[in-house]
């Protein structure tokens, strides 16, 4: 059994492994560009995502990593006072990785004219949500064994959901990754460079060439067939998973599973690519199950 | 169960008391052993070394009625379908798809790091037995593509440069840059203090993930099942090359035996139960050794895969 770490003792060793960045840089203080920001200015903290597909409709992004954090933040009922903003190129951000949060400095009484906001990585959000709630309740001795199990009935069902969540990050990742298509236009592909600073998982891929020739392997064609049908596989696991239950796993609240398998499930859903939209409508619980988390996250990321 | 044609699978040769020396292979070779080892079924299996033969460029792959069927993963549910024992619908087999994921790139990632990625254990090991395996010119470019195959999984999972912070050359050459400073000679002192980290972060990944294993054996004999199932033969073979490959430093099994030894058992037994010492019991397999094709007719075949991508 393992002790509970203490709040602050889990946000400061949240900052390692360090890493050292450039010279932060400061963010414009006025009111920002989007229509959706609020006109109160620096005062809340604004997360940085990629641009949705249709903001007049749902301020969900396209990008996977970015819904993931949106969910999360909804979730957990925190982004009643977070703006959105999707005007910041990737290459701003930490690592080249968006979704990023930009805390503003608090009002105090003696802040200086030149002190900034922090930006945080998406790494560190879960536990600045932690320590946001953790200001509004007061502790209680059930709270512990609660951080313990992140939200989920018991230790068995914690450990599955580490499982499940590797699920969703490598098959239906996979799924969604071979089949994307680049949505910039053709002179913009031209002249940006694509690079990463953190590499992502390979595709499963064969070089035009083969391996085992004196030439040397290049290029790479994805083979198709195996993601696509790890992807069904995966998704009749979900579906069978969820059954009819409020919440994967049978929790009582939403949990991260839920954020990471709404952000995957609700961008297979709007993929597209044929295979990949009928292949998830099939499982009507599913779709069911994304349909009501989405309505509640729209209707607390819209307030 | 009877079958027209014979399955055939082709595989990365036996070393080390094994009968493969990959992941993969040994997944599949167990799996295939344990179906077929009433004997009511034979099968083919060729130790291959060319890994072209495949139509995805990796083996394991099984060739059975006309079919060719690639990765590890599908191949286990291919054989699994024509057991008849298809995966259920009932919780326990839906968790298993889960966990079978979960093995599939952790346990799989930790097994290639140990293996691979340090390059003592590399060079003492898989290095070792390729070399002795593949004929003249592939004898010195090919595992250095398979190394760096395996090094563009693990790096995004950060678990290629665990035990090293300089990868060290050992004959095998990076190419100098004009503008390259000189690398900074390592003390002795701090190259323990870099092993020591390298091998308490080795421990730690490792411990995370036979944590959340361990305790799905608490109840039956193997994962979440009475019987043998695809994802026991996976996590067996990770743990089987972890225990018994031929490497320098690997502090794995010291960790296996004293905290987490039905793991261990787990794969013994799975051995066991596919290679019976019973002389009897034995299936019906004919082993075949597919040989390296000529240098020219690679070239021939590799022209002919360009070809045909650009033409279709």
């Amino acid at each position: 059994m393992s002790v509970p770490m203490p709040k602050p003792l889990q946000r400061f060793y949240s900052l390692f492994p360090l890493r050292i960045y450039d010279e932060p840089f400061s963010l414009p203080t006025t009111t920002s560009t989007s229509p959706f920001a609020s006109g109160t200015g620096p005062a809340h903290p604004t997360l940085f995502i990629h641009p949705p597909s249709d903001p007049t409709k749902s301020l969900l992004s396209t990008d996977v990593e970015c819904v993931k954090w949106q969910a999360y933040l909804a979730l957990r009922g925190v982004s009643k006072s977070i703006n959105i903003r999707w005007d910041l190129s990737p290459e701003g951000a930490i690592d080249q990785r968006l979704p990023n949060l930009y805390l503003p400095v608090k009002q105090m009484q003696n802040v200086k004219a030149e002190m900034k906001g922090e930006l945080l990585e998406s790494s560190r959000i879960p536990s600045w949500v932690d320590g946001e709630l953790g200001q509004n309740r007061a502790p209680r001795g059930e709270d512990e064994d609660d951080h313990i199990l992140e939200g989920y009935v018991d230790e068995d069902a914690r450990d599955e959901s580490r499982a499940w969540v590797m699920l969703l990050e490598t098959d239906i990742d996979a799924a969604l990754r071979a089949t994307s298509t680049n949505r910039d236009s053709f002179l913009k592909r031209l002249i940006t460079f694509p690079s990463p600073m953190v590499p992502e998982r390979p595709l499963l891929t064969k070089p035009y060439t083969g391996l085992s020739s004196m030439i040397t392997p290049f290029g790479s064609a994805v083979i198709i067939t195996p993601i696509l049908e790890r992807y069904a596989e995966a998704l009749k696991a979900l579906s069978l998973r969820l059954g009819g239950s409020r919440w994967f796993l049978g929790s009582r609240g939403p949990t991260a599973l839920d954020s990471v398998a709404f952000a995957y499930l609700h961008s297979a859903l709007e993929s597209l690519y044929p295979e990949i939209r009928e292949e998830a409508r099939k499982w009507v619980n599913l779709v069911a199950w994304e349909q009501r988390v989405r309505e509640s996250i729209s209707a607390s990321l819209h307030h | 169960m009877t079958h027209n044609t014979e399955i055939t699978l082709y595989i990365w040769p036996h070393s080390w008391s094994l009968p493969s020396f990959d992941v993969d292979s040994l997944a599949c070779v167990l799996y295939l052993q344990l179906l077929c080892a009433n004997g009511q079924q034979s099968y083919a299996l060729v130790e291959c070394t060319d890994p072209d033969v495949s139509p995805t460029c990796s083996l394991p792959f099984l060739r059975h009625e006309g079919q060719e069927i690639g990765t590890a993963r599908s191949i286990l549910r291919y054989l699994q379908k024509l057991q008849g024992e298809e995966a259920g619908d009932d919780i326990a087999s839906v968790k298993r798809t889960a966990w079978s994921a979960y093995v599939d790139s952790r346990l799989k990632d930790l097994t290639n790091a140990v293996l691979y990625a340090n390059p003592e254990n590399y060079r003492v090991g898989v290095h070792k037995v390729l070399a002795t395996l593949l004929p003249v010119p592939a004898r010195y470019y090919l595992p250095r593509r398979l190394r760096e195959e395996i090094r563009a999984t693990l790096e995004p999972a950060g678990m290629w440069n665990l035990q090293q912070e300089n990868e060290e050359n050992d004959g095998m050459e990076e190419k100098k840059r004009p503008f390259d400073k000189p690398k900074t000679i390592v003390d002795e002192k701090d190259k323990i203090i870099n092993e020591a980290f390298g091998k308490e972060k080795l421990l730690e990944k490792a411990r995370e993930t036979f944590d959340l294993l361990n305790p799905l054996l608490a109840h039956h004999a193997f994962f979440l099942s009475k019987q043998v199932t695809p994802l026991d033969c996976q996590v067996a073979a990770c743990i089987l090359l972890l225990r018994n490959a031929q490497t320098a430093k690997n502090p794995i099994p010291a960790l296996l035996d004293e905290f987490y030894p039905k793991i261990a058992e787990h794969s013994d037994r799975i051995l066991s139960l596919a290679f019976p010492a019973d002389e009897k019991a034995k299936a019906q397999v004919t082993v075949g050794v597919a040989s390296h094709a000529n240098p020219l007719v690679q070239l021939g075949r590799a022209v002919h895969r360009v070809i045909k991508s650009v033409s279709s």
